[in-house]
C-alpha cells in the first residue's frame, strides 16, 4: 500500500511539472502577447512596444523566463498579473473561496441528489418515481448548463423582479445571503453530474439488488433499511465512486462556464480573461493549479476505490 | 463486409453533407422600406459657440491678463447620504488613467471619482471649462504661456497638501512614462510643449506652461477626463513608480478607496476633507462587475443598480421606454461611432475610385424614408468631427451634399449606381472580392456584418470576415496588413486637436487607413495655431471636406448614449463624452 | 475480472483504462466483440430491425438524430433565405408563417440559421469522435502492444493531457490555433483522445497475451501487421461504444466553447454562438433568439445520448439484465 502511495505521489509531481511546461509553451506559441493585447485599442508605436517588452522582461530567452517562473513559484512568489498588475496571491485569496464554495456545493448537489434519486428510482423501478427521475436525467444530460443558467437569471429578473445579490457576499459575512447567491449556480452546475451519477447509482443498485445475498438478507428478516443501506448500497458504490471522480473533474469545466453566466468572481472567470488577454503569469498559475486539483481528485478517488474494493488493494 | 459498407455509406453521406453546406446562398430580397427610427431622436443642446481667447493687439504689453473664468451652472442643493451603485462588464485594467493602459472606460469610470483634474467640464456642458484643482488661470496675450493658480485647501487622501509640484510631476510622467507604461489619452496637450522643462513651478500653488506656439485648443485639451493629477510623494515612493492597482490609489477626489474584490466589487467612500465645502453628497460609491449585459439590465430592473453610465443597447432602451416608464433614460448624442476603414496603401483600396465606391455604397445613419443602421438604429450622420460640436460640418452640410450621405432611399440607390460605375471604371466590372477584418467585440462584429451586406449590393463581395482577438487585431492594423476593417471609435472630448492627429495625419496612432497627405497635415497645423475663432472654423471646414474627399475612414453613424437610471439619482448629467460625468461630487440620491 | 488482469504490480483501475466508460460497469472486450460478430453475420438490415424492436427509445433517439440531419442538410435546400442574408426591416420579429422561428436583430431568419448551425454541430460531433477515435485508437494500440519505453512515454503524455480539465484544454488549444470550426474539432478531439487511448491500451494489452498473437510473432510476422490485423479489430468495438457516448458531450463542449467566444466565428452561425451575447441582450424583445438554439442543442444531445445508450446496451449484453 505504501509503495503504491509513494509511486502515485511521485507521478503527481512529475505530471504537474509536465503540465507547467506544456502550458508555458502553449502560451508562448499563441499569436500575440500581453503587450499587443493591451495595445488592442491601437495607438502605440513599435518603439514603445519594444520598451514595454524590455521593461517587463519578455524579450529574454524562453528557458530563462521559464526557470525564473519555476524558481519563484517554488518559493511561493507567484508574481503579478500582467494584465491588471495585481498580485496573483491577492487574486487567489479573493477568488479561491468563490470557486471552492461553488465546487463544493455543486458536488454536494451531485452526491445528495444522485444517491437519493438513484436509490429511490431503483427501488421503485418503473413507477412514476422512476419516470420523474428519467426526465430529470434527460434534462441534466442534454440541456447545456450555460443556457439553463441564462434562462434562470432572465426568468428571475423578468417574472420575479428579483435577483440574488450581485456582489459576492462571503459566508462569514452573511450566511443566508451567501447561500442564496450560490444556490442557483450550484444547482445548475450540479444538475448534469447528478444526472450521470444518479443513473449509475440506479443501474448499480438494480444489479446488486438481484444478487443472492440480498435475497438472503431479506429472508433472514433484516429491516429493509438495513438491507438497502448496509448491504446493497455499499456494494453498489464501487462503480459510482469512479463515475463521481470523473464527474468531479468535469465539474471544474462547468464551474468555469457558470462563473461567466452568473458573474461570479472566481478562478474560472479569471482563467477565461487571462487566456484572452495572454496574461502569462495568471494563465500559467491557474492552469497548473487546475491540473493539480484534477490530479489530486483522481488520486483521492483511486484511494477510495482501493479502500472500497479489497480485491484491488492486494493484486 | 458489413463494416466496410457502413464506413463507405458514412463517408459518402458526409461528403454529400459538406457539398450541400458549401452551396451559395440564394439571392436576397430587397428590403421593404420602413419609416425612420423607432425611438425619438434626442434633442441635442444648442450648438455651443467656442469661447474666443483674448488676442493681443500687435505691440501690446506682454503682461498676462486673466482669462475669463466662467462660473459653473449653479448646482441645485442636494440631499446627503446614500451609496450609489453602478456596474460595468469587466475589471479595472489599470488605475493609471493618464497612461495608455487606463484607456478603457472600464478603468476610467471607477478611477475618476478618486482623482481630481486641473480644470474640468461643467457637469451640464462639456465645452464649458470650470475650476477643479485650479481656481483661476491666465493666458499671456501672445498665447504662448498659461499660468494656473491652484486651490490652497486641496489635500490628498493621506492628508498631505496638493501642490504645484504634483502637477509638474504628473506632466513629467507624461513626457517620460514609468517602466512598462506609455503615454495615453491624457497626453495630447503635451504635444504643444517642448518637454518637461516647459512646465514650471512658480510657487507651491502656481504652475506655468510654456508652449511652442499659440495653441487655440490648449485650455480645451487641459479639460480632459483622463488628465488627473497624481501625488508625487506617494508615487515616487513606490517601487515601480506607478499606481496600477485600483485599491492602492491615493487621489484628491471626492471619494477614496474602501475595498476592492477583483472580478466583483470596487467600493469607495466619501472623502471628508474634499476641497469643495459641502461636497460630496453621497456617502459612497460601489462599482460592480457584471459581465453579461442581460444580467446587468436585470440588476438595474431589480434595483440592485442605480445607473448604468456606459449606457444600454437600443433594444434595451426600447424596453425601458415601453415597459419601464419609472426609469429615467438620458439620451444625448455621444462622442463615439462606428466606421469602416480601408487601407489606402494597398490594392484594391489604393485606388480612390474603389474607395469612393465604398463610401457611396454605405448608408449613413438613418434614411428618411428607409431603414436605419441596424447596429445603432438611433445613430445619426456625421463626418470627421462630432456633428453637434462647434467645429464640425453639420448634418445639414452633409446630407445629400457630400458623397455617400444620401438621405433618401432613392438617393442612396442613385449613389449605388454610381458606385457600380466607379468599380467598373476602376477595372472591376463584375464586382470585387475582398477580405474584411474586425475585432472580437460584439458591436464591431455586428457592424461588420451589416457593412458586408451593404457592400454586396454594389458588387463588393466580402469573401471572409476574419475576427481577431485584440492582440492579433492590433498586430494586423499596426503593420497595415489589413485591407478593409470595421472599427468603432470613442473620444475623450470633442476637439479637433485631439481627434484629427491620431486619426487622419501621417503616422497617427489610430490612422488605420495609413492616410498620409501633406495637404491635410499642413492645414491641420495651420488651424492649430489660429486663435481667431471664425477663421479657425473656416479652416476646419475646409479640412473636413478634404478628409472626407479621401474616403479613408467612413463614418457609418455616430452614437446616442442611452443611460438609464432610477429617478432618485439626481445631479448626474450625460454629456457627449462617455468619460466626462464620473466625478460624482455633485450627485445625490433623493430618498 | 477475467481477461483484464493488470499488467504488473499495484495499479489503479483508471490507469489500466478499465473503468473509464460512463455510466456502465467495466465492459469486457471479448463479449462485445462477440456481439459485433453476431451482428455482422446476420446482416445489417436485420440487425437494425431487431434494434428498433428491442430498444424503442434508442430507435427514437436515432430517429431524432436522422431528422435533425435531414433538417440541417435537406432543409437548407427548401428555405428561401440565405445563411447570412439580412433584412433589417424585418428585425426581431416573432415566429410567424414567413419566419417559423422568428428573426434576429439583423432580420435574419432564425430557422435557416439554426439549420446551418446544426450542420456545424453535427459535423463537429462526428468529426470529433472520428478524429479522437483514430488518434486515441492508434495511440492505444501502439502503446499497449509495443509496451516498454514507448508505452511509458505515451502513458506520461496521456497523464499530462488527462490532468487538464476538459474545457480548459480545449480553450487553450483553440486560442493557440485560432478560433474556427476546424480547430474546435482538433481541440475537442485532443481532449477526448487520451481517455480513449487508455481504454484501447488495456484491450491491446490483453490481446497481446493471446496465443494466436504469440503464434504470429513466432512465424516472423512484423509488428505492424500484427497491430493492424490482429490487435486493432479487437479494439473497434470498445472504441465504438466509447465514441458514441462522447457524441452528445462533444456537441455540448462545442457549444460551450462557442458561447465563450472560442468556436465558430460570426457571421457563421453555430448553436453556441447564437446563444452568446446578442441573444441574451435581446431577450426581452425577442426571447425566441435564445430559446430555439438552446432547444436545438438539447434535442441533438438528447438524441445522441439515447441512441448511444441503446447501442451500448445492444453491444454490451452483460447489462441487459440490469434493465434501463
Amino acid at each position: 500500500m505504501r509503495e503504491y502511495l509513494v509511486r502515485r505521489f511521485l507521478l503527481l509531481i512529475l505530471t504537474t511539472w509536465g503540465v507547467s511546461v506544456v502550458v508555458f509553451l502553449i502560451m508562448r506559441v499563441v499569436p500575440g502577447d500581453p503587450i499587443t493585447a493591451m495595445m488592442g485599442e491601437g495607438g502605440v508605436s513599435t518603439e514603445q512596444i519594444a520598451k514595454i517588452r524590455r521593461d517587463l522582461g519578455l524579450d529574454r530567452p524562453l528557458y530563462i523566463q521559464y526557470v525564473e517562473w519555476l524558481w519563484d513559484t517554488l518559493r511561493l512568489d507567484l508574481g503579478k498579473s500582467l494584465w491588471k498588475g495585481t498580485e496573483i496571491t491577492f487574486e487567489l485569496k479573493t477568488r479561491l473561496p468563490v470557486t471552492l464554495q461553488l465546487a463544493i456545493m455543486s458536488m454536494l448537489v451531485v452526491v445528495v441528489v444522485a444517491l437519493i434519486a438513484g436509490v429511490l428510482s431503483a427501488l421503485y423501478q418503473d413507477t412514476w418515481v422512476d419516470y420523474v427521475f428519467r426526465v430529470f436525467t434527460i434534462g441534466g444530460l442534454a440541456l447545456p448548463a450555460f443556457w439553463v443558467g441564462i434562462l434562470v437569471i432572465l426568468a428571475l429578473a423578468l417574472w420575479f423582479h428579483w435577483l440574488p445579490t450581485i456582489e459576492y457576499v462571503p459566508f462569514t459575512q452573511n450566511p443566508r445571503e451567501n447561500l442564496i447567491q450560490f444556490a442557483f449556480p450550484a444547482l445548475v452546475v450540479g444538475w448534469r453530474g447528478a444526472a450521470v451519477t444518479g443513473r449509475m447509482v440506479r443501474s448499480s443498485m438494480l444489479e446488486v439488488l438481484r444478487e443472492d445475498y440480498i435475497r438472503t438478507a431479506r429472508a433472514k428478516g433484516l429491516a429493509e433499511r438495513v438491507v438497502i443501506l448496509r448491504h446493497a448500497l455499499k456494494n453498489a458504490s464501487l462503480p459510482v465512486v469512479t463515475i463521481l471522480g470523473i464527474e468531479m473533474t468535469l465539474l471544474l469545466g462547468g464551474v468555469v462556464v457558470i462563473e461567466q453566466v452568473f458573474s461570479m468572481p472566481g478562478l474560472g472567470r479569471a482563467l477565461v480573461s487571462a487566456i484572452y488577454y495572454r496574461d502569462y503569469p495568471m494563465v500559467q498559475f491557474l492552469v497548473t493549479f487546475f491540473a493539480l486539483v484534477t490530479m489530486v481528485i483522481n488520486f483521492l478517488v483511486d484511494l477510495t476505490y482501493a479502500w472500497l474494493d479489497p480485491r484491488i488493494r492486494y493484486e | 463486409m458489413g463494416m466496410g459498407r457502413m464506413v463507405f455509406l458514412g463517408v459518402v453521406s458526409l461528403l454529400l453533407g459538406l457539398g450541400m453546406a458549401c452551396r451559395p446562398a440564394p439571392p436576397g430580397q430587397p428590403p421593404t422600406p420602413v419609416p425612420g427610427p423607432r425611438l425619438e431622436f434626442p434633442t441635442p443642446t444648442p450648438f455651443p459657440t467656442p469661447t474666443p481667447l483674448p488676442i493681443a493687439a500687435p505691440g501690446a504689453a506682454v503682461t498676462p491678463t486673466p482669462a475669463p473664468v466662467p462660473t459653473p451652472t449653479p448646482p441645485p442643493i442636494g440631499k446627503y447620504g446614500g451609496i450609489l451603485v453602478f456596474a460595468q462588464e469587466r475589471d479595472v485594467v489599470s488605475a493609471e488613467i493618464t497612461m495608455y493602459e487606463g484607456l478603457s472606460y472600464l478603468s476610467q469610470h471607477p478611477t475618476r471619482p478618486l482623482y481630481s483634474q486641473i480644470v474640468m467640464n461643467d457637469p451640464q456642458d462639456a465645452y464649458k471649462v470650470i475650476p477643479d484643482l485650479a481656481e483661476r488661470w491666465e493666458m499671456r496675450p501672445d498665447g504662448m504661456q498659461w499660468t494656473f493658480y491652484l486651490r490652497r485647501n486641496a489635500v490628498w487622501h493621506d492628508g498631505r497638501p496638493v501642490t504645484a509640484h504634483d502637477v509638474k510631476f504628473t506632466f513629467d510622467r507624461m513626457f517620460n512614462p514609468p517602466p512598462g507604461q506609455v503615454r495615453g489619452r491624457a497626453a495630447p496637450v503635451i504635444d504643444y510643449m517642448a518637454g518637461p522643462e516647459s512646465v514650471v513651478v512658480k510657487d507651491d500653488h502656481t504652475v506655468q506652461f510654456n508652449l511652442k506656439f499659440p495653441a487655440a485648443s490648449f485650455l480645451a485639451l487641459m479639460n480632459n477626463p483622463y488628465l488627473v493629477v497624481m501625488p508625487k510623494h506617494y508615487v515616487e515612493a513606490r517601487p515601480d513608480k506607478q499606481v496600477r492597482v485600483w485599491k492602492d490609489v491615493i487621489g484628491s477626489g471626492a471619494f477614496r478607496v474602501k475595498t476592492m474584490t477583483p472580478g466583483s466589487l470596487y467600493e469607495m467612500v466619501k472623502f471628508e476633507r474634499f476641497y469643495i465645502p459641502g461636497r460630496p453628497y453621497l456617502d459612497g460609491i460601489k462599482v460592480l462587475v457584471i459581465p453579461d449585459p442581460a444580467t446587468r439590465f436585470a440588476a438595474l430592473r431589480a434595483r440592485r443598480l442605480h445607473i448604468i453610465p456606459q449606457g444600454v443597447t437600443y433594444p434595451q432602451a426600447e424596453v425601458i421606454v415601453k415597459d419601464l416608464p419609472q426609469l429615467v433614460l438620458q439620451r444625448v448624442p455621444r462622442l463615439a461611432g462606428d466606421t469602416v476603414q480601408m487601407n489606402v496603401t494597398q490594392p484594391p483600396f489604393s485606388d480612390p475610385r474603389v474607395r469612393r465606391a465604398v463610401a457611396l455604397a454605405l448608408p449613413r445613419g438613418c434614411l428618411k424614408d428607409g431603414p436605419c443602421y441596424a447596429v445603432e438604429p438611433d445613430g445619426y450622420m456625421g463626418g470627421v468631427l462630432f456633428p453637434y460640436g462647434p467645429w464640425a460640418l453639420r448634418i445639414e452640410d452633409l446630407a445629400d451634399k457630400v458623397h455617400g450621405y444620401a438621405s433618401t432611399v432613392a438617393g442612396k440607390e442613385r449613389e449605388r449606381e454610381e458606385a457600380r460605375r466607379l468599380l467598373a471604371a476602376a477595372g472591376y466590372p463584375h464586382g470585387l472580392k475582398v477580405v474584411m477584418d474586425t475585432r472580437e467585440l460584439r458591436s464591431y462584429i455586428d457592424s461588420a456584418q451589416w457593412a458586408i451586406e451593404e457592400l454586396r449590393k454594389v458588387g463588393i463581395e466580402v469573401t471572409d470576415l476574419k475576427i481577431h482577438d485584440s492582440a492579433s487585431y492590433y498586430e494586423l492594423t499596426l503593420h497595415g496588413r489589413h485591407r478593409i476593417i470595421a472599427h468603432g471609435h470613442a473620444f475623450a472630448l470633442d476637439d479637433p486637436d485631439l481627434i484629427i492627429p491620431d486619426h487622419y495625419m501621417c503616422g497617427g496612432a489610430e490612422n488605420h487607413p495609413k492616410l498620409c497627405d501633406k495637404e491635410i497635415d499642413e492645414l491641420f497645423y495651420k488651424q492649430q495655431r489660429t486663435l481667431d475663432v471664425g477663421e479657425r472654423i473656416r479652416l476646419l471646414r475646409d479640412l473636413q471636406y478634404k478628409i472626407l474627399d479621401r474616403d479613408a475612414k467612413i463614418w457609418i453613424a455616430w452614437e446616442v448614449s442611452r443611460v438609464p437610471h432610477w429617478p432618485e439619482v439626481k445631479g448626474w448629467y450625460a454629456v457627449n463624452s462617455l468619460y466626462m460625468s464620473m466625478h460624482f461630487w455633485d450627485v445625490w440620491l433623493e430618498r | 475480472m477475467p481477461g483484464l488482469t493488470p499488467a504488473s504490480g499495484m495499479s489503479s483501475p483508471r490507469e489500466e483504462g478499465t473503468v473509464v466508460v460512463p455510466p456502465h460497469t467495466p465492459m469486457q472486450a471479448t463479449t462485445v466483440a462477440t456481439a459485433m460478430t453476431a451482428v455482422r453475420r446476420r446482416g445489417l438490415l436485420k440487425g437494425v430491425l431487431r434494434f428498433v424492436v428491442r430498444k424503442p427509445l434508442g430507435a427514437v433517439g436515432a430517429g431524432m438524430v436522422l431528422l435533425l440531419a435531414l433538417l440541417a442538410y435537406g432543409g437548407v435546400l427548401f428555405t428561401p433565405y440565405g445563411k447570412l442574408e439580412q433584412n433589417v426591416s424585418e428585425a426581431l420579429q416573432a415566429p410567424s408563417l414567413r419566419h417559423p422561428m422568428g428573426t434576429d436583430q439583423f432580420g435574419r431568419d432564425l430557422l435557416t440559421r439554426i439549420m446551418y448551425a446544426s450542420q456545424v454541430s453535427l459535423l463537429i460531433g462526428f468529426a470529433t469522435v472520428v478524429v479522437s477515435g483514430v488518434i486515441g485508437g492508434i495511440l492505444g494500440v501502439v502503446s499497449g502492444y509495443l509496451g516498454g519505453k514507448v508505452d511509458l512515454f505515451f502513458q506520461r503524455v496521456v497523464d499530462v493531457l488527462m490532468s487538464f480539465p476538459l474545457l480548459i484544454l480545449a480553450m487553450a488549444i483553440v486560442v493557440m490555433l485560432g478560433a474556427n470550426t476546424f480547430n474546435v474539432v482538433i481541440a475537442i478531439a485532443a481532449t477526448y483522445a487520451p481517455r480513449l487511448a487508455r481504454v484501447v491500451r488495456s484491450v491491446a494489452l490483453s490481446v497481446r497475451e493471446k496465443q494466436y498473437v504469440e503464434a504470429a510473432r513466432a512465424i516472423g510476422c512484423p509488428d505492424w501487421r500484427i497491430m493492424l490485423y490482429h490487435v486493432a479489430p479487437q479494439c473497434v468495438a470498445p472504441t465504438l461504444v466509447l465514441v458514441t457516448a462522447q457524441l452528445g458531450g462533444a456537441i455540448l463542449v462545442e457549444s460551450s466553447l462557442s458561447f465563450l467566444g472560442m468556436g465558430t466565428q460570426e457571421p457563421n452561425p453555430s448553436l453556441g454562438n447564437m446563444l452568446s451575447g446578442a441573444a441574451a441582450g435581446y431577450f426581452e424583445a425577442a426571447p425566441w433568439m435564445a430559446i430555439f438554439p438552446g432547444l436545438a442543442i438539447a434535442l441533438a444531445v438528447f438524441g445522441f445520448n439515447v441512441f448511444g445508450d441503446a447501442l451500448r446496451d445492444v453491444l454490451d449484453p452483460r447489462l441487459r439484465g440490469a434493465g434501463r
